[in-house]
């Protein structure tokens, strides 16, 4: 099914649920597991919605717990508190779902043990530091038929749902898409630390996993927990092209290493070259992340570029943007028609309407015509999760189906593992379709 | 090992924010300072009324009669507010901006069950702007404490300042209050002080009673407890009669607060209250 078509059929059946008022009206109950920042992010996003009751915490950490459970008890009844997963399991029956924000490393193994206990998930991204974990998370959904929706939250958001069903698919304001430019810099920041008198033991700390605490609390930089930050954002950030172009690439160069940090096991900068066979023409995609600058604050975008403009898009709408090739057809049809708003060029720039203007009398040469900006006219009004999280809950009453369901995503996560090996083999790598399923 | 000073920055809600903070272990300190910069962070993604999706925008957006519930720190913000228009008898208001005939205390229902806000009037319009620095100290203040780094003073600007421990052998952060020509210099120590003023910004503070800029003083300062509070009393004190303002400080005391009167060049600064010599 065609995503505007899915569109028009979960409209339809939003307005005639056959669900009972009672049972659409009640809450969802469900349960955080992993209530660091990601988790603390979610939990508010989901009260927010109105529609969930938290009945419990899990999190090794009491510093990060309690804070949780705080938060929620305004919302409802106080959740309950589990330091281990499995005995929240175990104990809290009548739960509908559960939020799982833990370091990717025991996404696989927790997620498959909800799906098994008949919870529908919405996991964090990525889904797990492995493409095997992945795939058994993947295999976990089909086996139970529950719901696995994974944090790719742009698949939710109204500004890039507008602008793919609209810009991209219908106006075509691309024309030819001719290159995929995207990044994720962000300035150098020291390890995370930890309030010395809330420090784990040792002995609790080995129990799940960690070295230490300081391993603990910079989880993303070592193979053992992570894929790193590199693989982290490109799952996310190349998912957008994989989703708007319905396209995998088939081969990725790239470089990269551990420049600046040197205690950690992940490259700190890296960048990447994916090649994508679209049917009329290859295009290639430029990607990078820098962790030890913003460089010059261009932040974090996705932009796919073409013959006849480029739309780029964050999540931070003032990293966003959608430009028009001077020599393009204008695009003023679709600004009347309210898919974009004209930002404007420079005063000096505009010719003024109906201006007589002078025979010329020699030739004039000019820079090369300005590219044009616009916008588009939709907000994100809602913190990115909430929607994210809103079309999950719907899905779980039956009322649409997942913006970015488990098998949807794992090519990108595939994709994404594939760059840091190329970084590895510092070779090109050619992908097979069977690499990425 | 002796006690080091480092001084931090960090650029969030349209303001410099600065940390002076004494420690042992710098790198430590460093590392606590880093988790307040990322709450400071948190913090203004919820109270701005510039971002779209933060909970005083959504608010701002609600038709007449609309509910929602908002995230935790922004209905405690808002009942801190609430607290404060009171004891400022309307002097200190956020929903000032608020094109509406409703009474400012019809404007907003606040219901700790689900930190529900609801909208009773239309043209209501909540602006955190004096209260929201002082607010998100606070929270830095509180968590600083968790780290166990305690001598610290933190600045949004330099309009609001929340002191923790003051340096060893002291009794408090110097600060100074009022013009050079008729300086008073409180000592801060777990407290707060803002200033507010019409110098740097021109006419900015209104009165919300009269939905015009407020012209009684020239600068006013507030020493209290919190920095939410000093915050909020210092745009209260710029727009208060000394009269006025000697009622409400009768009825809900703080430990400081200074008026310059808008009168002539020459005016001295007015002491209201001070707990200090």
């Amino acid at each position: 099914m065609k995503r505007r078509d899915f569109l028009v059929v979960s409209a339809a059946a939003l307005a005639a649920s056959n669900l009972p008022a009672a049972e659409a009206a009640k809450p969802i109950e469900l349960a955080l597991i992993g209530a660091g920042n990601q988790g603390r992010v979610l939990a508010n996003a989901a009260v927010l919605t109105g529609q969930v009751r938290f009945r419990a915490v899990c999190d090794i950490w009491k510093y990060r717990r309690d804070p949780a459970i705080a938060l929620l008890k305004n919302y409802g009844p106080e959740p309950k508190a589990y330091e281990d997963y499995r005995q929240l399991l175990a104990e809290e029956k009548g739960l509908d779902a559960v939020i799982v924000a833990t370091p990717d490393f025991v996404h696989a193994e927790q997620t498959i043990a909800c799906l098994r206990a008949g919870l529908h998930v919405y996991c964090e991204s990525m889904m797990a530091a492995t493409l095997a974990d992945a795939r058994s998370m993947v295999a976990a959904m089909r086996q139970t038929g529950r719901l696995l929706q994974i944090g790719c939250q742009r698949r939710s958001n109204p500004r890039y749902l507008h602008a793919k069903a609209k810009l991209f698919q219908e106006a075509q304001l691309l024309g030819d898409v001719t290159a995929l430019v995207a990044q994720w810099n962000q300035p150098y920041s020291d390890d995370a630390g930890w309030p010395r008198r809330f420090a784990l033991p040792d002995d609790l700390l080995k129990k799940y996993g960690y070295a230490d605490m300081h391993q603990f609390r910079n989880w993303r930089w070592y193979r053992q927990h992570s894929a790193g930050p590199l693989a982290t954002f490109a799952a996310q950030q190349l998912d957008v092209f994989h989703w708007f172009l319905g396209t995998l690439p088939r081969a990725v160069l790239a470089a990269g290493g551990v420049d600046y940090s040197k205690e950690h096991q992940w490259p700190d900068n890296g960048m990447a070259v994916l090649e994508y066979a679209l049917p009329e023409r290859v295009v290639r995609a430029n990607y990078q992340v820098l962790m030890t600058s913003s460089a010059g604050g261009q932040g974090q975008f996705e932009m796919l570029a073409g013959s006849d403009g480029a739309i780029k898009l964050s999540e931070n709408p003032k990293y966003a943007g959608i430009y028009h090739e001077a020599h393009a057809p204008d695009w003023d049809d679709w600004v009347r028609k309210r898919y974009l708003v004209k930002v404007g060029l420079p005063p000096e720039d505009k010719p003024a309407q109906g201006a007589a203007t002078e025979a010329p009398t020699e030739a004039a040469v000019r820079e090369t015509g300005q590219v044009v900006p616009y916008d588009m006219p939709i907000a994100v009004e809602k913190p990115v999760h909430q929607y994210h999280l809103e079309n999950f809950f719907a899905a779980i009453r039956g009322q649409a189906r997942l913006n970015s369901p488990a098998d949807a995503v794992l090519a990108s996560e595939a994709v994404a593992l594939r760059i840091t090996s190329a970084i590895q083999s510092a070779k090109r790598e050619e992908i097979a379709p069977a690499d990425l399923g | 090992m002796a006690m080091a000073t480092i001084t931090l920055g960090h650029e969030a809600m349209a303001t410099e924010f600065h940390a002076t903070v004494l420690a042992d272990d710098t790198g430590y300190a460093r590392q606590a300072m880093a988790a307040a910069w990322h709450e400071l962070d948190r913090l203004e993604c919820a109270l701005s009324r510039f971002r779209d999706d933060s909970d005083i925008a959504r608010l701002n957006r609600l038709p007449t009669g609309g509910e929602t519930s908002v995230g935790v720190d922004t209905f405690h913000c808002l009942q801190l507010a609430d607290q404060l228009r009171r004891h400022t008898s309307g002097a200190f208001d956020v929903t000032y901006r608020s094109q509406t005939p409703a009474a400012p205390d019809q404007r907003l229902r606040l219901n700790p069950r689900g930190c529900r806000v609801r909208v009773l009037a239309a043209g209501v319009e909540i602006d955190l702007g004096g209260i929201g620095k002082g607010f998100a100290l606070d929270r830095m203040a509180q968590l600083l404490d968790q780290w166990d780094v305690r001598c610290a003073l933190l600045a949004a600007s330099s309009s609001t300042l929340v002191a923790l421990d003051p340096p060893p052998g002291t009794t408090g952060w110097p600060v100074q209050v009022g013009p050079a020509r008729d300086a008073r210099h409180p000592q801060l120590a777990r407290a707060a002080i803002s200033g507010s003023g019409v110098a740097r910004q021109g006419r900015h503070i209104f009165d919300p009673r009269s939905q015009r800029p407020a012209t009684a003083n020239a600068s006013a300062w507030a020493l209290a407890a919190t920095g939410a509070e000093s915050d909020a009393w210092s745009t209260a004190l710029m727009v208060l009669s000394a009269d006025e303002a000697r009622g409400c400080l009768a009825s809900h005391p703080i430990g400081g607060a200074w008026q310059l009167p808008n009168a002539e060049p020459s005016t001295r600064l007015v002491t209201l209250r001070s707990e200090q010599p």
